[in-house]
C-alpha cells in the first residue's frame, strides 16, 4: 500500500511538480486534482475530478498580445445625465490604457446602432477620444443591433494572435429587436466560437440582469453591476486590466474516462459529454486566474489496494506569443483501499467545498428560474432546502463561504414572494458578499452577524465582478476600509454571472 | 337692380372662386396621389436594399456550409465537432441513404452530448415524420426546399417553441444527407452588422411571422395599428420573415400644402378683386346714370316749359310764314317734338324709376292711334327714304293708352330713324292674337347683333357697335317703352328674324283690362 500510495504521489507530482519545473516560462499551469484520492475498493464510488488552469504572472515582461475592442455604450434616453457623462469619461480613461497596436472600436446603440469610432488603430487618440465626448443621450434602447456592430467591427482586423472583447454598457431593458435571455445566451455561445468575449456592464436598478447575465456568460465574458455611475471608470479599468493580461486563449479541456468510469456530469460550466469523453472550451485565461473544470465521475467497484485511472486529461491552449496550440497530457489515479476512514481522511476539502458550493448554485438557478415562473412556493422549498443542506456542510468543512451561501438561502426563501429582480440581486449581492469573505476574512464575523440576523449587508461602493483571481496581486480587496470599488472573486473564476443564479461559464 | 348685382358678383367673384378652389382640391388630390405612389416606391426601394443584404447573407451562409460539408466529406468525427468552431453553426447531423439519422444517433443515448438531445428534442418533429427524405414535399407556394431525389441541396425551416429554425443540407455521393443547423441569433447579428448605416425617412423593420421587431433602422417607433407603407416578404428559406416599412408622420403628409394653398389662394384673390373691381365700377356706372336721369329730369321740367311755348310760337308764325318759312317751320316743329318726345321719355322713366308711372288704359282703335303716330313720323323718315306701311287686320277695340301707345311706337320709330337709316321700309301690323293685339313693328335695316337682343330693353343700354357710333341718344327709348307695355298689362318684345329688327307690342284686348300696374 505505501508503495501504491508512493506511485500515486509520484503521479500527482509528475502532474504538478514536473510541467511547474519543466515549462517554466509557461504561462499556464495545469493542476489536476481528486477529490478523493483515496476510493474504496470493494463499492462503486462517486468522486470529483478537477482540471484547473492557472494563469501565471510573468516574472519578465513579455509582449502582451494585441487588443482588439469594441466599447458598446447603450445611449438610449434613460442614460442622459450623469450616467452618459461618466460612461464617457470611463471610456476614455480606459482607452488611455491601450497602446498603439492595439485596436479599438467605439459602437452606440438607441434606436439602431451606429460605430462612433469604427475599428481602428489607437494611433489617433485624440479623435478617438473626441468622437466618444460627443455621444449623447437618445431614443430606444436596440443592444442586439449595438452587439452586432461590435462583433462586425472586431471582425474586421481580427487574428488569431488578439484578445477580441466587447465592453456593453446598457442600464435599461432591450426594446428593439431580439431581447429574451436565452436568445442572448445563443448569441453568446457564438460569438464566444468567434474568439469574441462580451463584458456586459449593468448600470442602476433597471437593466435587464438576467440577459446580460446569460451573454456575459456564454461568451466567456465577465458580468458587473453598478449601482452608481461614478464607479464605472473603475469598472472599466479594472476590465481592461483583465483585457491586457491575458496569458492563453483557446483554451480546451478533454477528459477521457476508461472503460468502467461514467463521467457524469461537469458542474457550474456548459461541457460536452458524448460517451466516456468530456470536452470543454475556455476562451480567456488572465495572469493570476485559475478556470478550472470539476466534473463527477461514477467509478466502479474493484479490488483493494490497486491504482485505478480515472480520467486521462488532454489540455491545450493557445499562448500569446505562439499561433499553435500548446498541449498538456496528463493522467488522473486513484488508489484503491479498504479503509473507509482513509478515504475519508484523504478527500481535498477546497474541492468539496467548490463541489458544494456549485451544487448550492445549480440549486439556486433552479429556484430562481421557477420564481420567474411564477411558482413561487417550489422555489421557496428548493431554497429552503438548499440553504440547511449547505449550512451543514459549511460547518462540516468549516467552510464559512458555504454557511453564507447557506443563509443567503434561506434569506431568499423566506423572502421569495415572486417580486422583482431587484429583491435578487440585494440577495444576490449579499452570496457575493459571502464569497468574498473568504479573502477577507477578517470582516467574515460582522457579516456573517448581519446575515445571521436576517439583515442585508449593504457596501457602500458594492460592485460584482467575475472572473477575478483571488490571488491576483493586481487586486486588493480590502472591505474593513470602503474603497471606491470593491471587486468580488468567485474560485469558480470563469463565471460570467453573479453567483446567485450562476457560476458556470463556458 | 340689386338682384342683378348679387348675380354679377357671383359670376365674377364667387364661382371662379368656387372654380379655382374646386380646381386646387383635384389638382391637391392628384398630387397627394402621386406623392404617395412615390413615398411607396421609395420605401419599396429601401426594402430591397435590405433584402439584398439578407439575401447576401444567406447566400454566403449557403456557400460556406456548402464548402465546410465538403470539406468534410466522410469524416464523422470532423462532423461531430464542426459546431463547436463555427459561430453560424448550432448542430450538424448525418442522414444515412437508408433515412436513419445517424449523427446524432438517437440510438445510442449514452454518446449523446447535452447539444446533441437539445437538437433531438427540436428537430423530433421533422424525424418522426420521417427524415427529409420523401416525406417533404416540394412546396411551391412556401418555397421550402426539400429532400426528394434529384435535390441536392436546399434549406428546411422548420418551427420549434421560441421560433423559425433552420436546416442547410446537401446529398452526398452516397446518397447520405449532411447538414447544419444554423444559429439564427448568430444569422441575424450578420445581417444587422452588413446592413449599412442609412439615413432614412421613416422605419425599416424585420418583423417576423408573430410580429416580433426582429431588427430596425430608423428612429421612428410607428404605434402597432399603424399600416405599414410597403411590405415586402423575404426569400427562402426566411419567407415567413417580412421587411416592412413605415414612413414618419411629419413625412406623410405630401407635399407642401401650404405653398399650394398659397398659390391658389393667391389666384383666387387675384379673380375675387378683379370681379370686385368690375361690380364696384358698373355700381358706380348705374350711380352715374341715376344721376344724370335725376338732373335730366329736373332740367326736363324747367325745359318743358319753353318748349311748349316755341311750339305755340312756331304755329302762330306758320300763319305768317310762306311757302318758304313753313318749310323751315317744319323742320322746327319736327325738331321740336324730338326734343319733346325726348323730355317725355326722360320723364316717364323717372316716374317709372319711381314706381308712379300711372297710366290709364280704355278700349280704343288701336289702328286709328296708330295711324295717327305713323303720320307725325312719316315725313322724317321718307326723309331717309323710309318707307312706313300699315296692316291692319284687327276688328275689335283693344284696350290700351293712347299717349303711351303713341310714346312707344314714337320710340320704336325713332329707333329706326336712329340706328337704321340703311332700312327702306317699315312695316306695321296690327292684328288679334286669341285674347290679345299685337302690334309689330319691323324694319329691314341692319338688325340687332344677336347676342344683344337680350339687352337691349335695358335701360341705358345702347348697343355698341358702328351703329350706334355717332348716334345721340340716351339709351332709355325701349326700357321705357317695355315699361309702358308692361304698365297697360301689356308686353313688348324683340323677336329675332333674318334681316331687320322686328318688335311686338302685345295688348289686351277689350275683355280684360287691367288698371293695375305690375311691378317692374
Amino acid at each position: 500500500m505505501k508503495t501504491q500510495f508512493l506511485l500515486f504521489i509520484l503521479c500527482l507530482g509528475g502532474l504538478l511538480a514536473v510541467p511547474a519545473s519543466a515549462w517554466a516560462a509557461e504561462p499556464v499551469e495545469v493542476r489536476v486534482e481528486l477529490a478523493h484520492p483515496k476510493i474504496p475498493a470493494q463499492k462503486q464510488y462517486k468522486t470529483y475530478l478537477k482540471v484547473g488552469l492557472v494563469g501565471l504572472v510573468q516574472k519578465e515582461k513579455l509582449a502582451r498580445p494585441p487588443v482588439n475592442v469594441a466599447i458598446v455604450l447603450d445611449r438610449s434616453g434613460s442614460m442622459s445625465g450623469p450616467k452618459i457623462e461618466h460612461a464617457r469619461q470611463a471610456a476614455v480613461e480606459a482607452l488611455q490604457r491601450l497602446g498603439g497596436d492595439d485596436i479599438v472600436a467605439v459602437v452606440t446603440f438607441d434606436d439602431g446602432a451606429e460605430s462612433v469610432v469604427p475599428a481602428t488603430k489607437m494611433t489617433n487618440r485624440d479623435d478617438i477620444v473626441a468622437a466618444i465626448q460627443k455621444i449623447t443621450p437618445r431614443g430606444r434602447t436596440a443592444l442586439f443591433a449595438g452587439l452586432s456592430r461590435a462583433a462586425e467591427e472586431l471582425r474586421k482586423f481580427k487574428t488569431p494572435q488578439m484578445v477580441n472583447r466587447i465592453v456593453l454598457l446598457s442600464d435599461g431593458i432591450a426594446n428593439v429587436g431580439p431581447s429574451s435571455a436565452d436568445e442572448m445566451g445563443r448569441y453568446g455561445v457564438s460569438l464566444a466560437k468567434e474568439s469574441i468575449s462580451v463584458t456586459t456592464i449593468g448600470l442602476g436598478l433597471d437593466y435587464n440582469e438576467k440577459l446580460l447575465a446569460q451573454l456575459a456568460q456564454h461568451s466567456d465574458g465577465n458580468h458587473a453591476f453598478i449601482k452608481e455611475p461614478g464607479e464605472l471608470a473603475a469598472v472599466f479599468t479594472e476590465e481592461f486590466g483583465d483585457i491586457l493580461s491575458v496569458v492563453a486563449q483557446e483554451m480546451q479541456v478533454k477528459i477521457t474516462c476508461p472503460e468502467g468510469v461514467r463521467p457524469v456530469r461537469v458542474l457550474g460550466r456548459d461541457a460536452s459529454i458524448r460517451g466516456d469523453t468530456v470536452e470543454v472550451a475556455m476562451n480567456q485565461l488572465r495572469a493570476g486566474q485559475e478556470k478550472y473544470v470539476l466534473l463527477e465521475v461514477d467509478v466502479p467497484a474493484g479490488t483493494g489496494s490497486t491504482s485505478q485511472l480515472i480520467g486521462d486529461v488532454e489540455v491545450s491552449y493557445r499562448r500569446n506569443d505562439a499561433s499553435a496550440p500548446k498541449q498538456v497530457i496528463a493522467h488522473s489515479l486513484a488508489t484503491r483501499v479498504n479503509d473507509d476512514r482513509a478515504v475519508e481522511s484523504s478527500a481535498s476539502t477546497p474541492i468539496l467545498v467548490e463541489v458544494a458550493k456549485q451544487i448550492g448554485v445549480e440549486k439556486q438557478m433552479i429556484a430562481v428560474k421557477l420564481t420567474d415562473e411564477g411558482k413561487t412556493k417550489e422555489a421557496e422549498k428548493i431554497f429552503l432546502d438548499n440553504a440547511s443542506t449547505l449550512q451543514m456542510l459549511g460547518q462540516k468543512y468549516r467552510s464559512p463561504d458555504l454557511y453564507i451561501q447557506g443563509n443567503a438561502n434561506m434569506t431568499l426563501g423566506n423572502n421569495n414572494a415572486g417580486g422583482s429582480w431587484q429583491a435578487y440581486r440585494n440577495a444576490g449581492q449579499i452570496l457575493a458578499n459571502g464569497t468574498m469573505t473568504q479573502n477577507t476574512s477578517s470582516n467574515f464575523d460582522s457579516n456573517f452577524n448581519a446575515l445571521n440576523s436576517g439583515q442585508a449587508v449593504n457596501v457602500p461602493g458594492l460592485e460584482t465582478m467575475f472572473n477575478r483571481p483571488s490571488q491576483s496581486p493586481e487586486l486588493n480587496i480590502k472591505l474593513g476600509q470602503p474603497p471606491a470599488t470593491i471587486i468580488m472573486s468567485m474560485p469558480q473564476s470563469s463565471s460570467g454571472t453573479i453567483i446567485l443564479k450562476s457560476s458556470g461559464g463556458r | 337692380m340689386r338682384s342683378r348685382l348679387v348675380i354679377l358678383l357671383l359670376a365674377l367673384v364667387v364661382l371662379p372662386l368656387g372654380l379655382i378652389g374646386w380646381l386646387g382640391r383635384l389638382f391637391w388630390q392628384r398630387e397627394s396621389a402621386d406623392w404617395q405612389l412615390r413615398q411607396k416606391a421609395l420605401a419599396m426601394q429601401e426594402l430591397q436594399v435590405r433584402q439584398q443584404s439578407l439575401n447576401d447573407v444567406i447566400h454566403s451562409m449557403e456557400v460556406r456550409s456548402h464548402d465546410l460539408l465538403n470539406s468534410i466529406g466522410s469524416d464523422q468525427a470532423a462532423l461531430r465537432n464542426a459546431s463547436s468552431k463555427q459561430p453560424l453553426i448550432r448542430a450538424a447531423f448525418l442522414v444515412e441513404k437508408s433515412g436513419k439519422l445517424k449523427i446524432p444517433d438517437p440510438g445510442r443515448p449514452d454518446l449523446l452530448s447535452d447539444d446533441d438531445r437539445g437538437f433531438l428534442q427540436r428537430t423530433d418533429s421533422i424525424w418522426s415524420r420521417g427524415t427529409l427524405l420523401g416525406a417533404q414535399r416540394q412546396d411551391e407556394t412556401s418555397g421550402q426546399c426539400n429532400a426528394q431525389a434529384g435535390t441536392t441541396h436546399g434549406w428546411h425551416t422548420w418551427y420549434h417553441q421560441d421560433g423559425p429554425h433552420w436546416l442547410y443540407w446537401q446529398r452526398n455521393l452516397d446518397e447520405s444527407i449532411t447538414g447544419f443547423e444554423i444559429e439564427r441569433m448568430a444569422f441575424l447579428s450578420r445581417l444587422v452588422g452588413s446592413l449599412k448605416p442609412a439615413d432614412i425617412s421613416g422605419t425599416a423593420r424585420l418583423v417576423s411571422a408573430d410580429g416580433e421587431i426582429l431588427m430596425q433602422q430608423g428612429s421612428f417607433h410607428p404605434e402597432s395599428d399603424i399600416p405599414a407603407l410597403a411590405t415586402l416578404p423575404c426569400a427562402v428559406p426566411m419567407q415567413h420573415w417580412h421587411w416592412k416599412f413605415f414612413a414618419a408622420p411629419d413625412s406623410v403628409q405630401g407635399p407642401d400644402g401650404r405653398s399650394y394653398l398659397l398659390g391658389f389662394s393667391g389666384i383666387g384673390a387675384l379673380f375675387a378683386s378683379v370681379g370686385l373691381l368690375l361690380c364696384f365700377s358698373y355700381q358706380r356706372e348705374l350711380r352715374e346714370a341715376s344721376q344724370r336721369v335725376s338732373f335730366v329730369n329736373q332740367v326736363s321740367h324747367e325745359l318743358k316749359t319753353p318748349l311748349t311755348n316755341i311750339r305755340l310760337y312756331v304755329d302762330l308764325a306758320r300763319e305768317s310764314a310762306g311757302v318758304e318759312g313753313n318749310s323751315l317751320l317744319d323742320v322746327v316743329e319736327e325738331e321740336t317734338s324730338r326734343l319733346s318726345r325726348m323730355i317725355h321719355n326722360v320723364l316717364t322713366f323717372a316716374r317709372h324709376e319711381k314706381k308712379t308711372l300711372d297710366l290709364h288704359p280704355m278700349a280704343g282703335d288701336l289702328g286709328a292711334v296708330v295711324g295717327r303716330a305713323v303720320e307725325i313720323w312719316r315725313p322724317l323718315l321718307a326723309r331717309k327714304n323710309i318707307a312706313i306701311t300699315i296692316e291692319n287686320t284687327l276688328k275689335q277695340p283693344a284696350c290700351f293708352d293712347a299717349d303711351a301707345v303713341e310714346q312707344i311706337l314714337g320710340n320704336m320709330l325713332s329707333n329706326v330713324e336712329k340706328y337704321a337709316a340703311s332700312a327702306t321700309q317699315v312695316e306695321i301690323k296690327i292684328c288679334a292674337q286669341q285674347d290679345r293685339v299685337e302690334l309689330w313693328v319691323q324694319d329691314d335695316g341692319p338688325g340687332i347683333p344677336k347676342q344683344e337682343l337680350l339687352h337691349v330693353f335695358d335701360a341705358f343700354y345702347r348697343s355698341r357697335n358702328d351703329l350706334t357710333e355717332g348716334v345721340s341718344g340716351t339709351g332709355l327709348g325701349l326700357s321705357i317703352a317695355r315699361a309702358l307695355a308692361a304698365a297697360q298689362g301689356g308686353s313688348l318684345d324683340v323677336v329675332e328674324i333674318e334681316r331687320g329688327a322686328c318688335f311686338v307690342l302685345s295688348l289686351p284686348l277689350l275683355e280684360t283690362t287691367s288698371n293695375a300696374i305690375p311691378a317692374a
